[in-house]
């Protein structure tokens, strides 16, 4: 691989939410949605971002793109500070951004004609005419394999796949660098989620689309993405290429994930991992670190020291107190 | 405890169809010939894409299908030997909750939000049993330990907006398993939750299942779910069952390329592939069904009789039957030669 461009660094960023409070006396309590989270996203590549439901992945996403304001941390894009900007400076910087939905039936709006869905975001950048306006929508249906006339059709008048496809659409049309798609092929039937999944990646072969790919679910990340991040109440708790984390998952929570999905297997029945318990409520993270409450292997330490990332070779980081040296 | 004797027949669902009239006029055949049967404390698993069918058809065996829109033109549905079709709904509501139960996808929408899980608990054992509130409470706080809640004495007086979705799910399987049911229809149980909490209920519908020695008609779309729980498996496609096999053979050798192409499609974590296969296309509506074999415009292999004879059900040993023209005659040894999808 040739030396890898760092698109977005992302130091220590933080999304906090207030709680309200029933009365003054109260204390001021937050939910920390993302809580200190280092990484940096390579160009051209996909970085897989897992986690249960709760754990700050979508939150996490949408900080990036400054939809959520970040309470603490930086966002580097090409090496430049973004996380102050605003207003047409903002929007620039969002130009080059797109998101893709889990629900396209929710994102996007039901009385628009899919022509004016995807036209939109081309009208508002006020670059194009009218007439290549036009041209450019039916480049992209067919770039994503829908017929021309669905421009003239609405929302409904597609199945999921088609709508997520639309959705896909839209997001391209001003030429983004950067893609974050959330959940996108989650509310899919299985043979129409492999269909999105492989135009995914035909796109981002065809335009050097970089991917933020959030999901639930480890096989789907396991298939598109280069490199994975886990994420556990708003913290990363191990990160690595896909290769290294999958074969020798290192974290005990990692481990238990890939451990508790159901598997097809006849002749070895597997050694699952069963944790204990839900995912704490993030308003009131254990201390220490934030999965010992349900760790198999937690340690006296774990319960008061938060422990870090620590680089354990050279494609895996990792944040647990079983790999001190 | 006697064993169960597992080749007593306990449901048995013959030619069933189901037809929903729409409102532009038209008619959504949503069911159309499926028959099948589940014995005494067995596994069956039912698959399909949204849309299949497979929650009406479920559905129809709890005999809650809104009539009108829908209607059974045709078929049986035979409870321990009794046509639950021909039972007045007074008579029905003796059997569900009691013989048969059903644990949905969504607990918060199956469970009523203004009243206590221990009120809705207590509300499904005394629909069926005589007994004191005070030994139905009783009752409640130990289904509520048995499904794994800590604190059961104090979680009875909660409401379910308290409880996460896993928890409310166990409170939804300890309702259900309340009475003793004889059949669990579970539709997409763990399909809200997260892989971790997916597990425990798995186990614990597992464990639930031997204790109360229940039979379980699992309604999921995913595959590998199937693998770790059914004995058999059903696979659905636009309203028919296009195969049918002990668990084992139905992975190892499927003979409906629809099958073969759904356990192609998934993404394993102990593969490695460039590409996905897909399936080209998608499934059919219920209003506007092909003629002929109802997957032959997606299919790879579709001949001429695909597209305007609907396959019959064929025998390709003795528990398992596929709904293909391939598995007629010579096209049969063909298909072997050819191997698998590419």
């Amino acid at each position: 691989m040739p030396k890898k461009e760092v698109l977005l660094e992302i130091n220590h960023l933080k999304a906090y939410f207030p709680v309200k409070r029933k009365s003054m006396k109260e204390e001021k309590k937050v939910v920390k949605a993302v809580d200190d989270i280092s990484l940096e996203i390579y160009r051209g590549e996909t970085l897989g971002i897992v986690g249960e439901s709760g754990s700050g992945k979508s939150t996490f996403g949408r900080t990036i793109l400054k939809l959520v304001e970040p309470t603490e941390g930086e966002i580097l894009y090409k090496g430049q500070q973004i996380q102050h900007l605003k207003g047409s400076n903002l929007q620039k910087y969002r130009n080059q951004m797109q998101m893709i939905f889990q629900d396209p039936f929710a994102s996007l709006n039901p009385r628009m004609r899919i022509g004016a869905i995807i036209e939109e975001p081309m009208a508002l950048q006020l670059t194009l005419t009218k007439e290549q306006r036009k041209k450019r929508v039916k480049e992209l249906l067919q770039k994503v394999g829908l017929a021309e006339d669905a421009m003239h059709k609405y929302l409904h008048e597609f199945s999921g796949g088609q709508r997520q496809r639309i959705g896909i659409a839209r997001a391209l049309a001003i030429n983004p660098e950067f893609i974050i798609a959330d959940e996108p092929v989650s509310a899919l039937d299985v043979s129409v989620q492999s269909q999105v999944l492989n135009l995914l990646m035909d796109l981002q072969d065809e335009f050097q689309l970089t991917y933020l790919f959030i999901s639930h679910d480890l096989s789907v990340v396991k298939h598109i993405s280069d490199r994975v991040a886990v994420l556990y109440l708003g913290r990363i708790v191990e990160i690595g290429t896909k290769k290294e984390l999958y074969a020798n998952p290192l974290h005990p929570y990692t481990q238990a994930l890939l451990s508790a999905i159901p598997v097809v297997n006849f002749d070895e029945p597997k050694q699952a991992i069963p944790l204990q318990g839900e995912l704490p409520s993030p308003m009131n993270p254990p201390v220490g670190c934030v999965f010992h409450t349900r760790c198999p292997f937690v340690m006296g330490k774990c319960h008061q020291v938060r422990p870090t990332m620590q680089e354990m070779n050279e494609h895996q980081r990792v944040a647990c107190f079983l790999y001190d040296k | 405890m006697e064993p169960i004797n597992t080749q007593q027949v306990l449901l048995e669902v013959s030619n069933l169809k189901i037809q929903f009239q729409l409102k532009n006029g038209k008619q959504a055949k949503v069911v159309d010939d499926v028959s099948f049967s589940i014995h005494k404390g067995e596994t069956v698993a039912l698959v399909g894409e949204s849309g299949s069918g497979k929650s009406i058809t479920s559905l129809a065996i709890m005999r809650l299908l809104p009539i009108p829109p829908g209607e059974i033109t045709a078929g049986t549905i035979h409870f321990n030997g009794n046509n639950l079709l021909d039972y007045k709904n007074k008579e029905m509501s003796h059997i569900r909750g009691n013989d048969i139960s059903m644990v949905f996808q969504e607990p918060m929408t199956s469970l009523d939000p203004v009243f206590t899980i221990g009120n809705q608990l207590m509300e499904s054992i005394r629909r069926h049993r005589k007994v004191s509130k005070k030994e139905a409470r009783e009752k409640a706080i130990h289904l509520l330990q048995e499904v794994g809640i800590a604190n059961a004495d104090k979680m009875i007086a909660e409401y379910p907006h308290q409880l996460s979705g896993g928890m409310r799910q166990r409170v939804m399987i300890a309702i259900a398993m309340a009475n003793n049911p004889q059949l669990l229809i579970a539709d997409e149980p763990t399909t809200a939750l997260d892989v971790t909490v997916q597990a425990q209920i798995l186990n614990l519908m597992m464990k639930m299942k031997k204790e109360h020695r229940s039979a379980i008609l699992f309604i999921t779309h995913d595959m590998s779910v199937v693998a770790e729980t059914a004995d058999r498996v059903m696979v659905m496609y636009a309203g028919q069952i296009v195969e049918e096999a002990p668990v084992r053979e139905l992975f190892l050798n499927p003979q409906h390329p629809y099958t073969t192409a759904l356990l192609k499609t998934m993404p394993s974590l102990d593969t490695d592939v460039e590409r996905l296969p897909s399936i080209p296309g998608i499934v059919p509506p219920a209003y506007a069904l092909p003629d002929g074999c109802r997957f032959a415009p997606r299919c790879q292999f579709a001949m001429e009789q695909c597209q305007t004879l609907q396959p019959e059900v064929l025998t390709v040993n003795e528990a398992h039957k596929v709904r293909c023209h391939l598995f007629s005659g010579k096209e049969e040894r063909a298909y072997a030669e050819e191997g698998s999808l590419t």
